[in-house]
């Protein structure tokens, strides 16, 4: 049985005045993989942001699994942000190491098995390895848990077409099942596949909430499709 | 998970404050023949420019770690990791406050011992043995039975002004963190209007309670043993010094719990 892992309600936030995100109101549940799809600066990773505590609402309220984002929270959501955030002076032994203690669901065994099929040492420095094995050591760090909500904000942005595949492979190959999987991005063509339902962004608001069958059965479409018809310049 | 995040906090602090300390440490021990035998020369002389320029640049190095061990991981680009493992704000802000003291603490231990390498040798410690000893009975001719707690009293005082200096930075960058644009020079200024206001409010709270503790020395417990110092009661003080650092965590984690805007 699906239940919401994920609720927002009336959710908004602003930047000084500018509104980034306007009363939404959305629900993700347990056991999907949900596309959060919009422009450049529609609001995704403000969303994604809120869903970690890393923003506090303007007003409104976000809640994971029924709780306010917080400890609670924090020990079944994995979330991967849109840039760098290891210490490059860190070897990737000790970033293992590091998720192995603090998150009890962290799978260190299979974590280091897809580290050693990149051929990445874990003496290797963070600082020496390249930006695209950087972000892989972030990902297969997040996709090792076994999470309740994945939460991943442009995970293949800035990356080549095979890091990509890699990428898109790595998240359906590791995450839990049971879990449910947010993928922030605005390249809609390379994640359809992976999708199920999907979620338009535009400027703060929510454009559209459908499963991926729903489109392409009842609006004849695909994603990519419908999203350039809806945010069409 | 406090152990576990000073685990990492200590690492991450110490591992370029290692360098400087060994530095620090085998210039000291380059120094001691010259001062020992008393010999002089240029030689001497760019020795003990480095030794003074290490000197600072333990206490500079010391400064810029503690500030950017909390605006970095707390309020900055590190805040992405440190702010979604499951750990609380309360628990963070002791492990930054326990590291940046013992920062403190291990510079000053590494000036001392630096000096010592150079300094020391059989009459210097007899010296300090004879210091010592005067200046416990110069506490017991002073505060009579209450000498040893008085000497306690200094030493807490010492650390809650240290943790109230450290808290007071720690507050400054979370009201800096409040604003949008300007977020250092915010901090900055803060930390300025803080210093006087706050100096003004400790000044006031001391008095209160040195009148309360004189009362209830006079009125209900005798033994409870008010010490005076060059004219001020340390208690009194160590009190208001607490107290401080309590507004002031709280202040700190009332910003990283429900005003955190990492961008």
């Amino acid at each position: 049985m699906q239940n919401i892992i994920l609720q927002c309600r009336d959710l908004s936030k602003s930047y000084g005045g500018k509104m980034a995100l306007d009363h939404v109101n959305l629900e993700v549940f347990s056991g999907r993989i949900v596309g959060l799809l919009g422009p450049n600066g529609s609001g995704k990773t403000t969303l994604i942001k809120l869903a970690n505590g890393l923003l506090a609402p303007t007003s409104g309220e976000i809640r994971i699994n029924g709780y306010r984002p917080g400890i609670e929270t924090k020990r079944i959501v994995s979330y991967l942000p849109d840039k760098e955030y290891l210490n490059n002076w860190m070897r990737v032994g000790d970033l293992v190491e590091f998720f192995s203690e603090f998150y009890s669901d962290f799978r260190e065994q299979r974590a280091l098995e897809m580290l050693t099929h990149l051929n990445i040492s874990t003496g290797d420095k963070l600082k020496n390895l390249s930006k695209g094995n950087k972000e892989k050591v972030q990902l297969i760090l997040v996709m090792s848990r076994e999470a309740k909500l994945y939460l991943l904000d442009e995970p293949i942005g800035g990356v080549d077409p095979a890091a990509r595949e890699y990428i898109l492979r790595t998240i359906i190959g590791n995450y839990n099942p049971d879990a449910a999987v947010l993928i922030s991005t605005h390249l809609i063509a390379d994640v359809e596949p992976v999708l199920d339902d999907v979620i338009f962004i535009d400027r703060g608001h929510i454009a559209l909430t459908a499963s991926v069958d729903y489109i392409r059965e009842e609006k004849g479409k695909s994603v990519d499709a419908l999203f350039r018809e809806v945010f069409r310049c | 998970m406090l152990i576990k995040l000073l685990k990492y906090e200590f690492r991450a602090a110490f591992r370029e404050l290692i360098t400087l300390y060994i530095a620090l440490l085998g210039i000291a021990s380059l120094l001691r023949p010259f001062y020992l035998y008393n010999l002089s020369g240029s030689l001497t002389g760019i020795t003990v420019f480095v030794y003074a320029a290490l000197i600072v640049a333990v206490m500079v190095m010391s400064c810029i770690t503690i500030i950017q061990r909390f605006s970095k991981t707390m309020l900055g680009p590190e805040g992405y990791l440190m702010h979604t493992l499951p750990v609380s704000a309360t628990v963070h802000i002791f492990s930054k406050l326990i590291t940046a003291m013992v920062i403190v603490v291990a510079g000053f231990l590494v000036g001392t011992i630096s000096m010592l390498i150079i300094a020391a040798d059989s009459s210097f410690f007899l010296l300090l043995r004879s210091f010592w000893e005067e200046f416990i009975l110069f506490l017991y001719d002073l505060f009579g039975q209450n000498g040893l707690i008085v000497g306690l009293e200094l030493i807490l005082l010492s650390l809650s002004k240290s943790a109230c200096g450290i808290l007071m930075v720690y507050t400054a960058a979370c009201i800096g963190h409040l604003f949008y644009r300007g977020r250092a020079v915010i901090a900055v200024f803060s930390y300025v209007v803080m210093t006087a206001v706050l100096g003004e409010v400790t000044a006031f709270v001391n008095a209160l309670l040195r009148t309360a503790i004189a009362t209830a020395q006079t009125a209900f417990l005798p033994g409870l043993g008010t010490a005076t110092y060059s004219g001020d009661e340390l208690l009194p003080q160590l009190l208001t010094s607490l107290l401080l650092c309590v507004g002031l965590f709280y202040a700190v984690r009332y910003i990283l719990e429900n005003r955190l805007n990492l961008e």
